[in-house]
This record gives structure tokens, sequence and C-alpha cells, in this order.
């Protein structure tokens, strides 16, 4: 959706699973980046990367900081890890990256319509399209992430505890979500993935609004947590003041 | 795969890395606060002035305020 706002409820029900789940002050930040058509690249990843930046200045470590998304959001991520590492490798790699259906490929043969999901394919091309824009081809691996097959790069750019992606195995996109995480197996990337049998595209965030009791409602969100806590522990609790937190 | 990234020479050679990436952007923390109101907070943040400003009021009542985080989320939805 792009909007910070009307993921609200959404990163609200995380914090406070966050909170029971042992840290003691989590924080979320969430960026409103710029939806194409209104922009094309580079103008998400530009955003991204000045919001990460931004993140671990507050942070003071990159090493309890998580990078998360679901679908374009997701997308944006992978795109941030690989623009972080396209030089070589660096320090401001994270933590941890949990995804939830992420966009891998912007413009995909193997996408193919599926009856159960939301998403239609010829919309996802458009806005592919448009997201990649005139200065950068649809195939380029900095803009669609799918694309790119250098294992080593995969490697540099992967967060130290790994990465995790959720995702429905009847959503447009698992197939390509598939080949990735073959991918970076083979890349010896730490990756684990959890298809849900039946599952449409972004449900962990879908069914938060959907879904018709609480334990369905939050079971997405559970996941993400307890992947989360399994990777990055808790009791850092480095106190920043509102004046170290300034950016740029 | 285009004939462009063939090669591992030609694939970085083909990289489109902006010099100057934005630096400014936009979006909310979602987080609790260490010393004042247990609950949680929420503030909107711009990038270029680094300025927090409560989202709900339009007061800053933050100059105090210590941030005790032991996990942070960047999320990109």
């Amino acid at each position: 959706m792009g909007s910070s706002f009307f993921y609200l409820e959404f990163l609200m029900t995380w914090l406070s699973l966050l909170s029971a789940s042992g840290y003691n002050n989590p924080a979320i930040f969430a960026l409103e980046y710029t939806l194409a058509p209104d922009a094309s690249y580079p103008t998400q990843i530009g955003e991204a990367l000045a919001g990460y930046d931004h993140v671990l200045k507050v942070a003071g470590d990159p090493s309890i900081v998580c990078v998360s998304g679901d679908s374009a959001g997701a997308m944006l991520v992978l795109s941030l890890l690989l623009h972080l590492t396209v030089d070589g490798p660096t320090q401001k790699t994270p933590a941890f990256a949990a995804l939830i259906s992420p966009w891998v490929t912007l413009v995909s043969k193997r996408d193919i319509t599926a009856k159960s999901d939301y998403l239609v394919m010829h919309q996802l091309r458009r806005y592919g399209s448009q997201l990649a824009g005139s200065k950068i081809p649809t195939n380029h691996p900095l803009v669609s992430p799918g694309c790119c097959r250098d294992r080593l790069w995969w490697k540099r750019a992967s967060p130290l505890k790994g990465i995790f992606i959720s995702y429905g195995e009847n959503e447009v996109l698992a197939r390509e979500t598939r080949e990735l995480v073959d991918l970076l197996r083979e890349a010896n990337v730490i990756i684990e993935s959890k298809g849900d049998p039946g599952g449409i595209h972004a449900w962990p965030v879908a069914s938060l609004f959907l879904s018709s009791d609480d334990g369905k409602r939050l079971d997405g969100l559970r996941t993400m947590t307890q992947r989360i806590r399994e990777r990055i522990p808790t009791g850092f609790g480095g106190a920043v003041k509102k004046g170290d937190v300034s950016s740029d | 795969m285009s004939p462009a990234l063939a090669s591992p020479m030609s694939f970085f050679a083909s990289m489109q890395v902006p010099d100057k990436l934005q630096k400014s952007f936009s979006g909310i923390w979602v987080g609790h606060s260490a010393v004042e109101k247990p609950d949680a907070v929420l503030y909107y943040v711009h990038g270029k002035t680094g300025q927090y400003r409560p989202h709900s009021n339009g007061t800053d009542t933050t100059t105090e305020r210590r941030w005790v985080c032991d996990g942070f989320i960047f999320l990109l939805p």
C-alpha cells in the first residue's frame, strides 16, 4: 500500500507482540516512501537508504536492527541490501531481514495469475515498469532483486542472522519467491522460508484486518515476531537521547 | 538475463547507481518511551531537519525523552 499510516494498526499490534516476546523497549520505523508513478527509480531506494541511515543513527548498532517489509516494501528491502553492498562488504548490514510476500522480480514470466489471489499479473507488470522508470531496465538487479544471480553479492548482502521469508503458496509471486530462496541457499545465505498452504499475497498483513478471531488475526505476525526474537537477542538497551538522533 | 549482464565485468559496468541518492525521507516511529508514558508513542520524523514532532497534537514534548530500545525494525510497507 505504501502508506505507513495505513499500517498503523499492524504496527501497533506488532510492537505489542515484540514487547510480549521479551524486548524491553522495541521501536519500529515505518518509511513513507514515494509511490510510482509519482516517482521512479532511484527515488524509492534513495529514500529507503536515507531512512535506514536514520535508523542506524538512532539504534547506534546495526546488530539490533531488523529490516522488514511486505510486497513492494519487501522488494525494496532486498534492493536496499544489494545497494548497501554494491561496492563490497559494509559494516551497515542489518542483523536480520524478515520479509512478507516479497515482490522479487518486477516483470516475470514465472508469475502466474492465481484464482484465489488478489494480485493481477498485467497490473503488476504495469506497476513494475512505472517503478523502474526510464533510468534502469526492469530486469536490473538493483530495482528487481530477483534478477541478481550473483551468489557472492547475495552472500555479502545478506544480514548476519539471515533472512526469513513468509509467503502464500497460492500467491502470484510464489514461484519467484521459491526461486530466490533456492538461490540464496546455493549462496550459503542463512535463509528460512515459510509457505502458507492456500495462502495468498501478504496474508500476515491482510489477515490482521480480515480474519475472524484473534488467533487467526495474529498468526502471521506471531511467526514474524518469533523469528526476530530467535535471531536478535533482547537486553541491549542502549540509551539514546533525542538530540542524538537528528539526521543529516 | 540481458547481454549486458552476461559477465561479471560487464555486469558491474552496467551498474547505474546514482552519484547522489535522495537524502530526504519521511516516516513514522512507533515505539515505547522509557521514561514517560509506558504506552506507545507515535512521532512523525522528517529526514531533512531531524526534528521530532508528536503526530497527534503538534506539541513537541520530546525534549527530555530518552529512548532505551533493544530492538529496532526498519519497515518498508
